[in-house]
């Protein structure tokens, strides 16, 4: 009686149904640098955010109950689909814990992010490390990064190719893409003190696949400034580094 | 050549000689058969029978049976089990039949009334069926009600064993014996995982432990071979 009293199974965190999501980059198979925002499982009331040590790792929780579970990924400004699929089957564990479900064979679909890969099918029943999905990142290619002056709140900036996304905050460092379809990209600030001004850049472009997974990139080299209206531009890297170091500086 | 047939003729002479006055000849072997059974011995685990009885999650018997050749004993068990557990968020259930059949090697070859401390080898396998209903609550994916059941499970594990069988009165033998049961294997586990295995018990550890205590009738099929003889001092 002793011994079976000892043997009954601890009622905690009986459901293995935590998944670490690692965040890549495709180059280096090491932790990105750019994080995520926020993450959503459907079809519930909650969202993960992170916290400065988690912006490039997550554990979340999958339905023990569905085979099927569907997240929506907040990064960079879009949001990524992210389905991941399962085996869960339950078992009784005892009268005092009642049941568990045991989750198995995991797989993830994506046709958001460059490529999702599956490195550990069967999750947890804790939130420890240990990664069960890695999200690669192609490599930027196509970006720049432009460090002004000083902070300043930005109302919008536009482009004839793209929507870039801006923030309320006061900021100095902005992400800039590019046009890659043509040599050349305009862009127009328009900050909230009422100010707009303009930056018009050059730059080569040459198609290649870096990566099999990432198909043919656009890439940008030898960038210069054709015209701009800002106090000065200076040019003080002329490619796109991954992760993105400062391309220019802008005195306001 | 002639000297070697007249020395292999002399030592046939003397021989046959030796062979006509040597009245205390080598005894008749009588143990030429000692590998045929001298008998059957049939029981039922007395453990089962008092859960069945005592417990409410738990209705069972066993039968075992032993054929002896010398000192290896070939043994079969066959038994049924069911069990049904409830919880606050789940109810199980689970019913079917278990066999098992292995060698026990005997350790007590010179006991007079031939009882036995045996270590010996199983092999089980189990089909059964097992049903589950489920009403729980998450606090991130909700409540949640429903059913399962896998209506044929087939299970094998091998176990090691020991034990005793002593004689207590004529044909009337007591024993048990303890199993270490381990290499579980199951099919047929489709909706959910089990929880328990007639015959081996809870899956929810690699190996286990089992413990049966067993009333026999032992029927003879013929006398059994002298012991063999003692150590002279």
């Amino acid at each position: 009686m002793a011994i079976s009293c000892l043997d009954q199974p601890d009622c905690f965190s009986l459901n293995n149904n935590i998944v670490g999501i690692a965040f890549k980059r495709l180059s280096t198979n090491r932790a990105d640098t750019i994080g995520w925002q926020t993450i959503t499982p459907a079809g519930t009331n909650i969202a993960y955010v992170p916290t400065p040590t988690t912006v490039t790792f997550v554990n979340v929780h999958v339905d023990p109950f569905s085979n099927s579970t569907q997240f929506a990924i907040e990064a960079g400004g879009k949001v990524y689909d992210l389905r991941l699929d399962y085996l869960s089957r339950p078992q009784f564990v005892s009268e005092d814990c009642g049941e568990k479900f045991v989750i198995s064979d995991l797989k993830v679909f994506s046709e958001a992010f460059d490529s999702v890969r599956v490195a550990a099918p069967t999750p947890k029943s804790q939130p420890v490390t240990g990664t069960n999905i890695e999200v690669f990142r192609c490599p930027n290619t196509s970006t720049i990064k432009v460090r002004l002056s000083s902070a300043i709140s930005i109302a919008s900036i536009q482009t004839s190719y793209t929507t870039i996304a801006t923030t309320p905050d006061a900021i100095s460092d902005i992400l800039l893409p590019l046009n890659t379809a043509e040599s050349q990209s305009s862009i127009t600030f328009n900050f909230t003190d009422g100010r707009t001004r303009t930056l018009v850049l050059n730059y080569e472009r040459e198609s290649r696949q870096l990566y099999h997974a990432c198909g043919s990139q656009v890439v940008i080299s030898e960038l210069s400034v054709a015209s701009h209206t800002f106090t000065d531009v200076k040019v003080t890297r002329t490619s796109i580094q991954d992760p993105n170091q400062v391309n220019l500086e802008i005195t306001l | 050549m002639r000297l070697l047939f007249s020395i292999l003729s002399l030592a046939v002479a003397f021989t046959s000689v030796a062979q006509k006055t040597d009245t205390t000849a080598l005894p008749v072997d009588t143990v030429k058969n000692r590998f045929l059974p001298t008998g059957i011995r049939i029981g039922t685990d007395v453990i089962a029978l008092i859960k069945s009885n005592t417990q409410d999650n738990f209705t069972g018997w066993e039968v075992n049976a032993d054929v002896d050749f010398n000192r290896y004993y070939l043994t079969v068990d066959y038994g049924a089990w069911g069990r049904n557990f409830a919880s606050d968020s789940a109810t199980y259930q689970n019913d079917g039949r278990y066999w098992r059949a292995g060698v026990d090697v005997n350790f007590l070859l010179k006991d007079v009334e031939r009882n036995m401390f045996f270590i010996g080898f199983r092999y089980g396998r189990a089909n059964f069926s097992e049903q589950m209903s489920v009403i729980t609550k998450d606090k991130i994916w909700g409540e949640f009600t429903d059913s399962y059941s896998n209506p044929a499970v087939s299970s094998r594990w091998l176990e090691l064993t020991s034990g005793i069988r002593v004689k207590m009165y004529k044909f009337i033998w007591m024993g048990y014996t303890a199993r270490f049961k381990f290499g579980l294997k199951s099919n047929g586990q489709n909706q959910m995982i089990s929880h328990d295995i007639p015959g081996y018990g809870r899956t929810d550890k690699e190996t286990a432990w089992g413990f049966n205590y067993q009333i026999f009738f032992r029927i003879p099929f013929r006398p059994a071979p002298p012991l063999p003889p003692g150590k002279k001092p």
